[in-house]
């Protein structure tokens, strides 16, 4: 999707500073980032290892804290809600893909898709009915009762994309989503997430190490010790 | 407490050194040889230190419980001794009527003082007798005039003040001599307590009908100076008064009713000499006052094994070698009897009856081995005699002329301190069968512990493999990280015990009258050292054996973290794959357990020391096996015999032989073996070590089916034990290991487990439901049921429970789904599917906490069920007091004697009178039944007693349809008899009395005849057994301080008066009109009549409920302990499961699982593992204590209805939930803390 300046903004981030405290040692990992995201966008965060890109994804969704500056969901200061709220929030708004899966093994795979949707309060039936439907979209319908243990490393992801988005959320956060995929089944997952993202118009914010991933996104940010050094749109990413 | 299980306690002391010191210096060695795995192993204690603590704490609970349960005996031990020698003093034996060979009333069997001179007089000067004490002692009714207040069973003893002196003399409380002359009286403490006695009081003694005024000059302690003699007893009121006073009083003159015997030394020095001192005047009497006696000729042996059982069937030895009495009269010519007479020498006490028993034994077998057609076997006699040559040569002379002596020694101090000492084993044996329960828990703790850590430090492991370590560093490492939590937790169990064993003893002195004397809390050095070292010996096991299993890791998938997967041979399910995995099982330690099986059971011969011989060598091939000496040429890199076997000086041989055959078989493997062949190296140990030897090393071997295997191996020879030992936990426990066997059998050929794992289980199930009914009593006859049969069937069952909840749970998944929990649901479905799908970490605390219930829920419902059988009000018999006569001051009409004290009798609607003749005056037998007589107590009841009593029939003999018809056939015919419950049921192994039992009677049985015998003068009347009664027909004779141990027969008093006239017991038995304070009532009757005690039956039966409840409760909470075991399972799991699932947390919290509802999910995990596990062991404990009562399985249950215990059974339910959410909290709370962005880190 192209970039339109009239598009509502969806992510603000203003001068955020992360600071990790090791012992005595103090690691600045974000050093004061400003970042905006529209609605519908899909954006990539690259940079080296240690440059504070998944610092920024964590801090932007909300799972971790920073010690100054401000983000702004969909225009909620997301700083200044309770633990709780912000919990609520991230169930009510947000979907997330990681690199690990973060499936939980003891579940099949239509139960860990509907684990957001069941403490968002949907009835349990309506619930499974749904995470059946996500299922069918990631092309695993028939993997349903199969758990994390007994599919392969793509099946898992997909679940994870499945899970991310059965509760139709504004944005999907996705944490190095095709890092531990051979290269075919990284594209298979890349196509859902671009697919997702024209079809449900939902705003994903992607880390990643791979150019080829952040190719197929609207934008990419490049990250250096702390800070946003560039961006760069589709057009202009090699 | 000297004896455990038969063995001494000093022996079971240094095994437990030398073992403990074997499993140190293999620590030393392995440290010594590879620090840096040892120190990898030791540097991950300090690492997590709540988890370490907790570790600690589940690891030190079995120490804690061996401490307890020794430390309890070596109490009960050591207050009971403490007591004896306080008690008794200087006194170490005492001469009295020999009144087991010439039965005479009570009051006349003296000891006469010209004889006692004459004995005196034959061993003057003697170097190991320092003096002797004529004494008269009397149970006599005393009164306080000074207080109103009477106590009718005082001992008042008399005795020369001189003669005293050598024995202590009469000391008072604050350390005088006390010195009697004329109307004084000294009383001792329990007297003084009794009537609020003090210096100065004036009190009246009854002899004879006669009061006699005597004043208290001073209180002294309790001792045989001042008329304890039954030591066994708690309350034992007495007084001493001088010899010029009773002797008159009593009418005797020239004799005494016994006379003390000091040896040279202390009170403890002077015990030592006991056995040559009692050999000594016995066989001065021997020599001297012998007369012919009774029938020796008609003794039956039979007697003998039935009073050795008393003594005997207290521990397996005992046990064992009174079947093998029983086997030598069977078969007199294949006797060892040189074997018998040493074995019952080694566990009897050395005294005269035993001698006797031991004499006729030997001439009933003498006598029947020269019967047979080979004629005398003189071995047989001579061994005997032999063995009981330098006991008493005199006495057996004596006897051998069939004379017996007129008097008897008994060694008071030495029996008293053996009988203290064989309570104290029973105690630890009690504390022990129960703390098994928690041990079993503890051990499963410390294997989940182990198996949690290994599977923390899987990628550590797999990485340390992958750069050059083997599968024993890992061990060695594993072992030095156990074993320091094993010695810290060894010694904290240790103090911790002690600290557990002082609230055990307070508990103990606070249940009622359970206890015949206070106890004060003390250890023994062996009993401490056996249990540390047991706490240590178990801990290494688990710990090897974990590790063990634990290093067998795929080292690939151990650095990724990620599941094995099951390897399967190319000959998995396939017979000959399961022909090697059973040779390979043999060859790894099974053909070891044979032999020793084998040995136990057969005794050494060729065949176990074959097995033993073989099984050592194929010990020392399998070690080799995985070693690069055992590698094939191809793979074998440089490199010699591994050498640390060779620490171990006597296996060098065996560890040579091993080294040999590898040798000689390692360049000529093969993938596998005929199937003939592969058979008959299982029957055939030498040709199992061989093949494999010569087997593949990559050969996939089930060592489940193998260990299977062995296990039905062993069930077939405890199988085959019952025909000897009839016991039915060797029949149990060997159809158990069959099932087990089968199960991994059919795991093995690829049988869906759930099926397996179902379907076993619950045949299981049913088997063990079946055992408490005589179901099989077609094939293995009746079996004898012990203690130990509670851990077994707890274990079975309650492991076979977990099976079925664990294989079938998934079904509960969807199940839940289902339930509405609203907004909780997210943290009830992470709950439920993490236990359900974790089978052996939740199977492990499942069965921690099911076996600890099991065992609670069983002996709360047995307590429950047997204190409403026995001890219902039924057991009043519609009376309400009790009233016991004095046999110095006889009542006849208890109603006028009454009135005339002045008490107003409107109340009391009736008086029945009941007498009774104690066992030691009366015996019986079914007139039809050949050979002896059997002790028994017997009630002869009035009319009254017939006319109103409540006592319910049983059973009737034909003709009779109600209780009525047959108390009022019992009034109008006194030729019947109505015999108790008891008398159709098992033998009372703890009392004298009782020993007759008959087989039992169905219902409208045909009436028969019973032989009563008066001991004293042997006369003999018949009764008629018209009716049993029910078990409370036991119980109301509990009541009777003479017949606690159980019911007597009834019958009639005319009867009774013509047969037993000397029967001077009597009791009277009130039924007060309702309303009427029955307990101020009796002591009203107490206090105006001076000859008689008066107890409320309300009262003495409550009394009775709260000493079954109150040891109840001193059990439960040594039981508890195992729960803390369970409880603390949960709390390792929850603290693993927190480190473990820290990136699954993180995800939930990002996917929206709030604080709180994590912390939840955890509370829930746990307290549904608690829930599933309590309602486990209750659901079993209840079933099977209803089908131990409802099948009649114990004696005295038959026929009894079942009551469930709600109120203990919800309480112990509530805390062990409770207990286990409490433990989950911090965890939980943990858990919640857990940062979302960190956790979701992945590097």
């Amino acid at each position: 999707m192209a970039l339109d300046e009239n598009d509502q903004l969806i992510i603000e981030a203003k001068a955020v500073h992360k600071t990790y405290y090791t012992g005595n040692v103090e690691v600045p990992a974000l050093r004061g980032v400003d970042l905006k995201v529209q609605k519908g966008e899909m954006l990539a965060i690259m940079g080296p290892s240690g440059c504070g890109k998944t610092t920024l994804l964590n801090c932007l969704s909300g799972l971790d804290t920073f010690e100054k500056g401000t983000v702004s969901i969909n225009g909620e200061d997301i700083t200044r809600l309770a633990d709780n709220e912000k919990t609520d929030f991230r169930a009510r708004e947000m979907g997330f893909v990681f690199q690990t899966y973060n499936l939980l093994p003891v579940l099949d795979a239509v139960e860990n898709i509907e684990l957001p949707l069941i403490v968002s309060g949907v009835r349990p039936s309506l619930a499974r009915k749904q995470a059946l439907a996500a299922l069918e979209r990631v092309n695993l319908a028939e993997y349903a009762s199969h758990r994390p243990g007994q599919l392969s490393g793509g099946q898992r992801q997909r679940v994870t994309l499945a899970r991310s988005v059965v509760n139709t959320p504004a944005i999907v956060w996705a944490d190095e989503p095709t890092g531990a995929l051979d290269s075919q089944t990284a594209t298979e997952i890349m196509d859902l997430l671009c697919d997702l993202n024209k079809k449900e118009h939902q705003t994903q914010v992607i880390v990643t190490h791979a150019p080829e991933v952040a190719k197929l996104c609207d934008r990419t940010i490049y990250m250096a010790d702390g800070l946003i050094e560039r961006e760069e749109l589709a057009e202009q990413t090699t | 407490m000297d004896q455990l299980f038969g063995i001494s306690t000093q022996t079971l002391a240094t095994a437990c050194i030398i073992i403990t010191a074997i499993i140190l210096g293999i620590l030393i060695i392995v440290a010594l040889r590879n620090p840096v795995m040892f120190k990898l192993g030791l540097r991950n204690i300090p690492r997590r230190k709540t988890q370490t603590a907790l570790i600690i704490f589940g690891l030190m609970l079995a120490t804690v419980i061996i401490t307890t349960a020794f430390s309890t005996g070596d109490t009960v031990s050591n207050s009971a001794t403490k007591e004896i020698y306080s008690l008794l003093g200087e006194t170490d034996e005492v001469i009295q009527w020999n009144r087991d060979d010439f039965p005479r009333p009570i009051d006349e069997q003296l000891v006469s003082l010209e004889h006692l001179d004459t004995i005196i007089a034959s061993l003057k000067n003697d170097p190991d007798i320092e003096g002797y004490l004529p004494v008269l002692a009397e149970q006599i009714p005393i009164r306080s005039r000074s207080t109103g207040l009477n106590e009718t069973k005082s001992v008042i003893v008399s005795y020369p003040s001189d003669a005293a002196k050598t024995f202590g003399g009469l000391i008072d409380i604050s350390g005088n001599p006390v010195n009697l002359s004329g109307n004084q009286i000294a009383i001792n403490t329990d007297l003084a307590d009794a009537i609020d006695g003090k210096i100065g009081d004036e009190l009246d003694i009854f002899v004879n009908n006669q009061a006699i005024p005597v004043v208290v000059i001073a209180i002294v302690p309790k001792s045989v100076l001042s008329g304890t003699f039954d030591v066994s007893k708690g309350n034992l009121p007495g007084g001493a008064v001088a010899l010029d006073l009773l002797g008159p009083a009593l009418g005797l003159t020239g004799y005494v009713q016994a006379v003390l015997v000091t040896n040279t030394g202390d009170r403890y020095e002077g015990m030592e000499r006991t056995d040559v001192v009692t050999e000594k005047i016995e066989a001065v009497i021997a020599e001297l006052y012998t007369e012919p006696a009774g029938n020796p000729g008609e003794i039956d042996p039979s007697i003998f094994i039935k009073a050795l059982e008393k003594n005997l069937s207290v521990t397996s030895e005992g046990t064992a070698l009174l079947k093998d009495i029983e086997k030598a009269f069977a078969d007199p010519e294949l006797a060892d009897s040189q074997d018998i007479v040493t074995r019952l020498e080694n566990l009897l006490p050395n005294d005269r009856s035993t001698k006797k028993m031991i004499l006729t034994i030997e001439q009933a077998l003498t006598e029947l081995a020269s019967s047979t057609e080979n004629g005398p076997r003189p071995d047989v006699s001579e061994g005997v005699s032999q063995a009981l040559v330098g006991r008493s040569s005199q006495n057996i002379a004596a006897l051998s002329k069939n004379e017996l002596p007129l008097y008897t020694v008994m060694k008071v101090k030495q029996d008293s301190i053996f009988i203290a000492d064989i309570a104290a084993s029973i105690f630890t044996t009690i504390f022990l069968i129960i703390g098994l329960f928690s041990i079993a828990a503890g051990i499963l703790l410390i294997f989940l512990i182990f198996i949690m850590l290994t599977s923390e430090r899987k990628p550590e492991m797999g990485m340390a493999r992958a750069v050059g370590a083997r599968r024993s560093h890992l061990i060695e490492s594993y072992l030095a990280e156990g074993m320091g939590y094993d010695i810290g937790s060894a010694v904290v169990g240790l103090l911790a015990g002690i600290g557990v064993t002082y609230v055990m003893i307070a508990l103990l002195n606070n249940v009622g009258n359970a206890l015949p004397l206070p106890l004060t809390a003390s250890f023994s050095a062996n009993g401490l050292i056996i249990s540390f070292c047991l706490g240590i010996i178990v801990t290494f096991l688990v710990v090897v054996f974990a590790a063990a299993r634990a290093s067998r890791i795929n080292i690939v998938a151990a650095i990724r973290d990620i599941p094995e997967e099951t390897i399967g041979g190319e000959d998995s399910a396939t017979i000959n794959g399961y022909l090697h995995s059973i040779t390979r099982a043999l060859v790894g330690g099974g053909y070891i357990v044979a032999g020793l099986l084998l040995m136990l059971r057969f005794g050494p011969g060729t065949l176990p020391i074959l097995f033993l011989i073989v099984g050592a060598i194929g010990i020392g091939v399998h070690s080799l096996l995985g070693t690069n000496y055992g590698a094939s040429l191809n793979e074998r890199t440089e490199g010699g015999l591994p050498k640390r076997p060779l620490l171990l000086l006597p296996a060098i041989p065996i560890y040579l032989i091993s080294a040999l055959l590898v040798k000689l078989t390692r360049d000529r493997r093969r993938e596998r073996f005929p199937f003939l062949l592969q058979l008959i190296a299982i029957i055939f140990p030498p040709l199992g070590v061989v093949v494999v030897a010569m087997t593949k090393r990559e050969r996939t071997t089930a060592w489940s089916v193998g260990y299977g295997s062995i296990g039905l191996f062993i069930g077939i020879i405890l199988f085959q034990w019952i025909w000897d030992t009839p016991q039915l936990a060797l029949f149990t426990t060997g159809v158990s290991l069959f099932f087990l066997w089968v199960a991994v059998s059919l795991r093995y050929f690829e049988i869906k487990e759930r099926i397996t794992f179902t379907i076993i289980p619950i045949l299981l199930l049913i088997f063990w439901y079946l055992t408490a009914t005589d179901a099989y009593n077609w094939i293995v006859g009746e079996l004898d049921g012990g203690p130990e049969l509670m851990f077994v069937s707890g274990l079975v069952m309650v492991t076979a429970a977990t099976m079925i909840i664990l294989y079938n749970a998934e079904i509960a998944l969807p199940l839940v789904s289902k339930l509405r929990f609203g907004r909780i649901m997210p943290a009830v479905k992470t709950a439920v599917a993490y236990p359900l799908r974790s089978r052996l970490r939740t199977g492990m605390t499942l069965m921690m906490i099911g076996l600890i219930t099991f065992a609670l829920v069983m002996v709360a419902s047995m307590n429950t069920n047997f204190a409403q059988i026995f001890l219902s009000d039924d057991a009043k018999g519609g009376f309400d007091i009790q009233v016991q006569g004095n046999p110095e001051t006889p009542i006849q009409d208890l109603r006028e004697t009454l009135t005339d004290a002045g008490i107003k009798t409107d109340t009391i609607e009736n008086i029945s009178r009941i007498q009774y003749a104690a066992f030691y005056e009366t015996e019986i037998k079914p007139r039809e039944a050949e050979g002896r007589f059997y002790s028994y107590g017997i009630m002869g009841v009035d009319d009254e007693f017939l006319q109103i009593n409540t006592l319910e029939i049983e059973q009737f003999a034909q003709g009779y349809n109600s209780s009525q018809e047959v108390w009022e056939a019992l009034r109008t015919n006194p030729n019947f008899a109505v015999i108790p419950h008891g008398m159709t049921t098992g033998t009372n192994r703890f009392a004298d009395a009782n020993l007759l039992t008959l087989e039992p009677l169905v219902d409208n049985f045909e009436p028969f005849e019973i032989s009563l015998r008066n001991k004293a003068t042997q006369e003999i009347v018949n009764v008629t057994v018209i009716a049993k009664t029910n078990t409370a027909g036991d119980s109301f004779g509990v009541f009777m301080d003479e017949m606690r141990a159980s019911g007597a027969m009834i019958i009639n008093n005319t009867v009774f008066e013509t047969v037993l006239p000397d029967a001077d017991l009597e009791y009277f038995y009130l039924q007060t009109s309702k309303g009427i304070d029955t307990d101020k009532l009796a002591k009203t009757i107490e206090s105006a009549l001076v000859q008689v005690s008066a107890e409320s039956l309300q009262n003495l039966l409550d009394d009775e409920r709260a000493t079954a409840t109150g040891f109840l409760l001193v059990l439960q909470g040594f039981m508890g302990l195992g729960l803390i075991v369970g409880i603390a399972a949960l709390g390792v799991i929850s603290f693993r499961a927190v480190v473990e699932r820290r990136q699954q947390i993180g995800m939930l919290r990002a996917i929206g699982y709030q604080r709180a509802m994590i912390a939840l999910s955890f509370l829930l995990e746990s307290g549904f593992i608690a829930l599933v596990g309590i309602a486990l062991g209750l659901i079993l404990g209840i079933t099977f204590s209803w089908s131990v009562i409802a099948s009649g399985g114990i004696p005295g249950t038959e026929g009894a209805s079942f009551v469930i215990p709600w109120r203990y059974l919800i309480v112990i339910a509530s805390i062990a939930f409770a207990a286990s959410l409490v433990m989950t909290y911090f965890p939980a709370r943990q858990a919640s803390k857990v940062e979302v962005a960190e956790a979701l880190r992945y590097e």
